[in-house]
């Protein structure tokens, strides 16, 4: 039997198992699932966004309306919106997208005070997370190839047909390494559809994120193929081999995880963001009570263009109001820096852990793909701080000049810009880990296949 | 005959190498999760109480103010950590953990751990509960695959049927035999679960916590058969050993990952919620055109002026020898609770709707029943949620009582916003005190969850006898 007649006996007699087809029709069907959840999910958000223009302008015109007399006062009640415009990419894996909040609506008041309103989403709905395509790949796709490799030697022995096969001149490694290659192959082809028919469905930009997304997914399944091969290269029986994968997948894809989540957790607690809601509450409270020469003090230090404005002590004036809010950040600013931080060293450590992971490498370079990570929500959450210094800044000299409200140049008004797709990707390094652990499992299968003795 | 099976069962799992290990591995595991949870629990349960002594002390500290300029102030409620969260912290980490207490607003709950988490928060947790619920059904179907499947191959069945032993008391003895075998992993698990529980509360918490802690264990026992029965049941049917384990490992699978996150989003698209921003535009809509839709606000202040002034026939508000600003702000927050009722209690019903439509998906897994249940009895479900934000409503309404109350009674029309108090005033308002849902109404809510356990432990057992009746010997 030459090589050609063995490969193609190969593949017919392994795509014509029933198994096979039952397991790849059920992995086809869960990826049409999941592409239609996450379009779903993300489109409800779209639905969502597109109205907030017009929101957005019938709250101006009927603010505008029912308080012409009193600029101040109006400043008071208008809400700006703000928006983190999903990317192109977002559906095919949502991250933390249906957790953090999108769209948040700042007035000119204390900021920390209203940007960390959540979304009122029912909290059982978020405990089992999301069943997208990034899910499919990460946990689904391993538990196909560990389904497709635990009984691919020992199938053989167990129905007798070893010795049959060994007694062929092709070599029994070649045999080993060709019916390997023949599922990852399938496995591959498999993925590549899958991606690329979300890219179509999803409608995601067929760019360098494509070739992202395969590349990641691609190394992270040779991963899953090297392991799989080194496992049943100890020629245990195919429930050995199956339970053992399957205690791995277990470890990697659910206890590995959680473990370091609640290592990292407890040890970097985040009592900070308590204390930045209680700070800035105080902050801007206690000015009430102060003298208002003290408060503009303060306020002048930092904006020293509105000294010449006077600012009477005995009556209320919009100015001194204005300022006595940004007090409240600015004495909030010590506890939302520490808050910031331990934010990003969170996320740095679980970069770190990733690199050991490749369930978590790979989860968290989709989710990083579509831009729908921790990290992105803190660029949102800092573009509305940004804008909203801007929306302040903008109404500052109306304020203090007293103005009226027609002379207010409002098509002037800072617009607010935040969007998942322009924001950069490099994801080839993420990639080199999940190869390198890879291979390390591809040479030790090596090295047991060269020692392989017929049982 | 039962306990002779049960016996040589319990003593033949015993001596197996696989047995020793994984139960090992198992173990292990609970252990490190109790002791995490239990550290967790106590960091937590520190940080939050420092932070309500906090909140309380700025409160009593805040000087002479106006009654309502101190409502504007306001307090913070935080929700107190339950002791059985260190075994289940079920949505603790996904819902508000704080509320903001202020005149005119009913704040929904914030501070959600999960938006201060990473991607990792999303894999799962590790917790006792999620132990017992994702790893000891497949620590069942690990030792129970072969029970039959396996003798069958060896000849072994042949021979004990031959005996003249009846099928139903096979089913049955082995049942025992491998509860035996996994209550003493469970036994030291429990002793240390009370233990960490011990240490971490006291000795009052403990006797509170106890009844719950038992409800939960009957749960997960309940849970537990239901397994052993469904994996009897596939390895009696199964030609062969490996069949019966790719049925069985197709199962977990699919009932305990895959119909859970399936089910999420059907239960989501079930009822429609408002997003915040439709849910407060209707609450301010009621706000001003009042609740029926005709009596604007200002039309309500009018109202109740003339009625006042007519009460004490005056004329003028300055006139009145209490103070109107404290009747209208109590007035405003009574028109302002009833709108409040409205839209949250909607909302309420909404999500636990949600819950209910995939609970009813309990049917087909296992999971969602016990998940539901345990959560419950740990007090960290929906229902606890829910308890917590309106004993923090009722508080602020009370508070905002007291404060207007005060404004109105002790000062006169005259005073207006100058009428201020002091320290002696402060402390004599009530600090937030958290009750929880007591255990009768918590297992109240439980009923279908427990109705499910109970039908899939019996009805598996029942179908595995049925099974073992009517499977070959040979």
């Amino acid at each position: 039997m030459n090589l050609s007649t063995f490969l193609k006996l190969e593949v017919k007699n392994f795509v014509s198992g029933k198994t096979v087809l039952v397991a790849v029709l059920c992995l086809l069907l869960a990826s049409c699932y999941a592409m239609f959840y996450g379009k779903n999910t993300i489109d409800k958000q779209q639905a969502i966004i597109a109205e907030i223009p017009k929101f957005q302008a019938e709250h101006f015109k009927k603010q505008l309306e029912l308080n012409k007399d009193e600029f101040g006062n109006m400043l008071y009640y208008l809400q700006h919106n703000t928006v983190h415009q999903p990317s192109s990419w977002a559906a095919f894996s949502i991250g933390q997208r249906d957790v953090n909040p999108y769209n948040i609506k700042v007035k000119m008041l204390t900021l920390e005070g209203q940007i960390y309103d959540s979304e009122m989403s029912n909290p059982t709905t978020l405990l089992y997370g999301n069943f997208d395509l990034a899910f499919v790949i990460v946990f689904l796709l391993p538990l196909l190839i560990i389904a497709f490799c635990h009984n691919l030697i020992s199938a053989d022995q167990e129905n007798g047909i070893w010795n049959l096969l060994s007694s062929q001149p092709v070599s029994i490694a070649k045999i080993i390494g060709w019916r390997l290659l023949i599922r990852f192959v399938i496995v591959l082809i498999l993925a590549f559809t899958v991606i690329t028919a979300s890219c179509f469905y999803l409608q995601s930009a067929f760019d360098i994120r494509f070739f992202y997304a395969l590349l990641i997914a691609f190394s992270y399944l040779t991963f899953w193929f090297a392991l799989s091969a080194f496992v049943i290269s100890f020629q245990k029986s195919s429930t050995f081999n199956a339970l053992s994968l399957l205690g791995i997948w277990i470890f990697l894809a659910i206890l590995a995880p959680a473990l370091l989540n609640l290592v990292i957790s407890t040890t970097l607690p985040v009592s900070e963001s308590f204390e930045v809601t209680v700070k800035q509450r105080e902050g801007y409270h206690n000015k009430w009570d102060k003298s208002k020469a003290e408060t503009m003090q303060k306020f002048y230090e930092i904006y020293p263009e509105y000294k010449s404005f006077p600012i009477p002590e005995d009556k209320f004036s919009w100015g001194w109001y204005y300022a006595m809010n940004f007090m409240g950040d600015l004495e909030a600013e010590n506890s939302t820096e520490k808050y910031i931080e331990k934010l990003n060293l969170r996320n740095l450590w679980t970069n770190r852990t990733a690199l050991f992971f490749p369930t978590i490498q790979a989860q968290l370079s989709f989710n990083n793909l579509s831009k729908n990570d921790l990290q992105n929500h803190l660029e949102y959450l800092k573009s509305v701080r940004t804008y909203h210094r801007r929306i302040r800044e903008f109404f500052y000299p109306e304020i203090f000049r007293n103005a009226k409200v027609e002379v207010v140049g409002w098509e002037n008004l800072p617009k607010h810009e935040f969007s998942g797709e322009n924001l950069a990707n490099n994801l080839s390094q993420s990639s080199y880990s999940l190869l390198f652990i890879a291979s390390v499992f591809g040479l030790l299968f090596w090295g047991n296949l060269k020692k392989f003795r017929m049982k | 005959m039962i306990q002779t099976i049960a016996k040589k069962e319990f003593t033949e799992l015993l001596r197996d190498g696989r047995f020793r290990w994984t139960a090992l591995i198992v173990f292990a595991l609970l252990l490190v999760s109790l002791g995490l949870g239990w550290k967790n629990y106590t960091t937590i349960k520190r940080e939050k109480d420092a932070a309500q002594a906090d909140s309380r002390k700025s409160w009593e500290n805040q000087g002479e103010r106006n009654p309502h300029s101190a409502a504007h102030f306001g307090v913070y409620a935080f929700k107190p950590k339950m002791p059985l969260s260190l075994i289940d912290s079920g949505l603790d980490n996904f819902s508000g953990n704080s509320i903001w207490v202020e005149a005119h607003y009913q704040n929904p709950a914030r501070n959600r751990p999960i938006e201060d988490a990473t991607a990792l928060q999303r894999f799962g947790e590790l917790t006792a509960a999620g132990i017992l619920q994702l790893l000891l059904p497949l620590l069942i179907i690990f030792l129970t695959f072969d029970a039959f499947a396996g003798e069958r191959t060896s000849g072994i069945l042949r021979q004990i049927l031959s005996l003249g032993v009846p099928r139903s008391q096979l089913v049955f003895g082995k049942t025992l035999g491998v509860l035996a075998a996994l209550l003493l992993l469970l036994i030291p698990s429990v002793v240390i679960g009370i233990s960490a529980l011990a240490l971490a509360s006291g000795n009052d918490v403990l006797l509170l916590s106890l009844p719950r802690f038992a409800l939960m264990c009957v749960g997960y026992l309940l849970y537990f058969v239901a397994f052993i029965g469904i994996s009897l049941t596939v390895s009696a049917v199964a030609n062969s050993t490996r069949t019966s384990l790719i049925i069985l490992l197709t199962f977990w699978i699919a009932s305990c990952l895959l119909i859970p996150r399936l089910t999420n989003d059907l239960a989501t698209n079930s009822v429609k919620t408002p997003t915040g921003s439709e849910f407060w535009a209707a609450v301010n809509k009621d706000m001003k055109e009042g609740i029926d839709g005709h009596d604007s606000a200002n039309k309500r202040t009018k109202e109740l002026e003339e009625r006042v002034l007519a009460q004490y026939g005056v004329t003028k508000k300055e006139d009145l020898p209490i103070n109107f600003t404290g009747i209208s702000l109590q007035a405003g927050e009574e028109h302002g609770n009833e709108i409040y009722d409205k839209h949250y209690t909607n909302l309420k019903n909404q999500h636990l709707s949600q819950e209910r439509f995939q609970g009813f998906f309990g049917v087909i897994s296992p999971f969602l029943p016990i998940r539901g249940f345990s959560m419950s009895m740990a007090g960290t479900d929906l229902r606890h949620q829910q308890n917590f934000t309106d004993s923090v409503e009722q508080y602020r309404r009370d508070l905002q009582k007291m404060l207007n109350d005060d404004f109105a009674n002790n000062s006169t029309g005259k005073d207006g916003m100058n009428y201020k108090v002091g320290k002696t005033f402060w402390e004599k308002t009530p600090d937030f005190e958290y009750v929880s849902l007591n255990t009768s109404n918590a297992f109240g809510s439980q009923i279908f969850n427990i109705l499910m356990l109970i039908l899939w432990s019996f009805g598996s057992l029942a179908v595995s006898v049925l099974a073992a009746n009517k499977m070959r010997a040979y």
